[in-house]
């Protein structure tokens, strides 16, 4: 009996019980990475904190600001009224980073865009992954409602969004926001 | 927002996700990859052992699914994606391996099995895969939900030893034993029903 023989027999298992094996080892697996990323996520957490407050004792001697963006001065206060707002609900997932190399486009991204319609912003918050951002990949294309700790906060129409091909992008992560964390980040 | 919406944060039923496909929705495909693209990428690693190729296979075997369906409403969708992944990564491994041999965890899982069965002569020369796909199922249906899970995993998915004991959370000296008797089971299977002789 040849392998040639034995892996396409194989592969002609029946169904029902490649099915079954399958659907064991997706749950199982689902049950292990739960058990195992609540510890890991936990001590990360916990990590990043002692971090940032020993970072807070050591370089501000007054109370720092909380790690919001708050609204600057020099930011434009948009013509753009509530209703032509969107925002993600709290369920969402929304983070999401641009990828204007490749054809992946994110959940998130597509969910929003799939929702919104062309003429409607989204609230937006630029973080830089690997660079600081530069207002200027974006002040043509959407309005910069805040900005702070070298992020901003973002009001873009879908279309401009789709267009937006500035070759910074790639190293920006966008996170869309839900009413509340918008409205705390312009400080109403 | 709530045009045609998905929740990013639920899982489609695999019904609901094969309407999709009848409904030529591309979303069909994102809800694949996020419920399967993990199972598809390791039975591809398993064989190639290669990343990039892996990814490759990801997007030819969502092709094959979307080809497929419709017409075809399988019973059961992992099986079914799972087969077209398993037969995308072999047609690839099948090409590369003509230049030269591939060392992959599926290698030496089918290595396994061809040992076993290599000095037996198959008196029947025009056997079927097919036909022998489904003497093994009837064999796997005598055994119990557990010793079918380690062979499937070990002969189908290509998965190590090891990752089957972790995820049974058993030994794998457990394991080794499980596959050494369904091994021995599956030979003495085969020789009743005179495929082996």
């Amino acid at each position: 009996m040849n392998r040639e023989l034995i892996i396409d027999a194989i592969s002609a298992i029946d169904e029902d019980i490649i099915g079954d094996c399958l659907d064991f080892k997706i749950k199982n697996e689902k049950k292990r990475r739960s058990k195992t990323s609540l510890p890991r996520i936990a001590s990360a957490v916990a990590a990043c904190l002692a971090l940032a407050i020993s970072l807070i004792y050591l370089l501000a001697p007054t109370p720092t600001a909380p790690p919001t963006i708050a609204p600057s001065p020099e930011t434009l206060t948009p013509p753009v009224s509530e209703s032509e707002i969107i925002y993600a609900k709290e369920a969402d997932e929304k983070e999401f980073i641009l990828k204007w190399n490749s054809l992946s486009v994110t959940k998130a991204l597509f969910l929003a865009l799939d929702g919104a319609e062309d003429s409607e912003y989204l609230a937006i918050r630029v973080s830089g992954i690997s660079c600081e951002v530069k207002k200027e990949d974006f002040t043509s294309h959407g309005y910069i409602v805040a900005e702070q700790n070298g992020e901003i906060l973002l009001l873009i129409k879908k279309e401009k969004l789709l267009a937006l091909d500035t070759p910074n992008a790639v190293n920006y992560a966008f996170s869309l926001l839900t009413y509340a964390e918008y409205k705390s980040a312009i400080g109403n | 927002m709530e045009k045609n919406k998905i929740p990013s944060n639920s899982t489609l039923t695999d019904e609901e996700i094969i309407d999709l496909y009848f409904e030529r929705d591309e979303r069909a495909i994102e809800q694949t990859d996020a419920k399967y693209g993990a199972l598809i990428y390791k039975i591809a690693y398993n064989i190639l052992s290669d990343n990039g190729e892996c990814e490759e296979c990801k997007n030819d075997t969502y092709l094959g699914v979307w080809n497929r369906i419709p017409p075809t409403r399988p019973s059961a969708l992992s099986a079914f994606i799972s087969r077209i992944a398993r037969n995308v990564a072999i047609d690839r491994y099948k090409e590369k391996s003509a230049k030269k041999r591939v060392p992959s965890e599926m290698t030496s899982s089918i290595d396994e099995l061809s040992e076993l069965l290599r000095s037996s002569e198959s008196p029947e020369e025009s056997l079927e895969a097919k036909e022998l796909g489904e003497i093994i199922s009837d064999y796997l249906r005598t055994l119990t939900r557990q010793t079918r899970y380690i062979f499937i995993s070990r002969f189908y998915i290509g998965d190590s030893i090891e990752t089957i004991a972790r995820e049974l959370s058993i030994s794998t000296s457990a394991v080794y034993k499980s596959l050494k008797n369904t091994k021995a089971g599956l030979k003495t299977y085969l020789t009743k029903r005179k495929v082996i002789i």
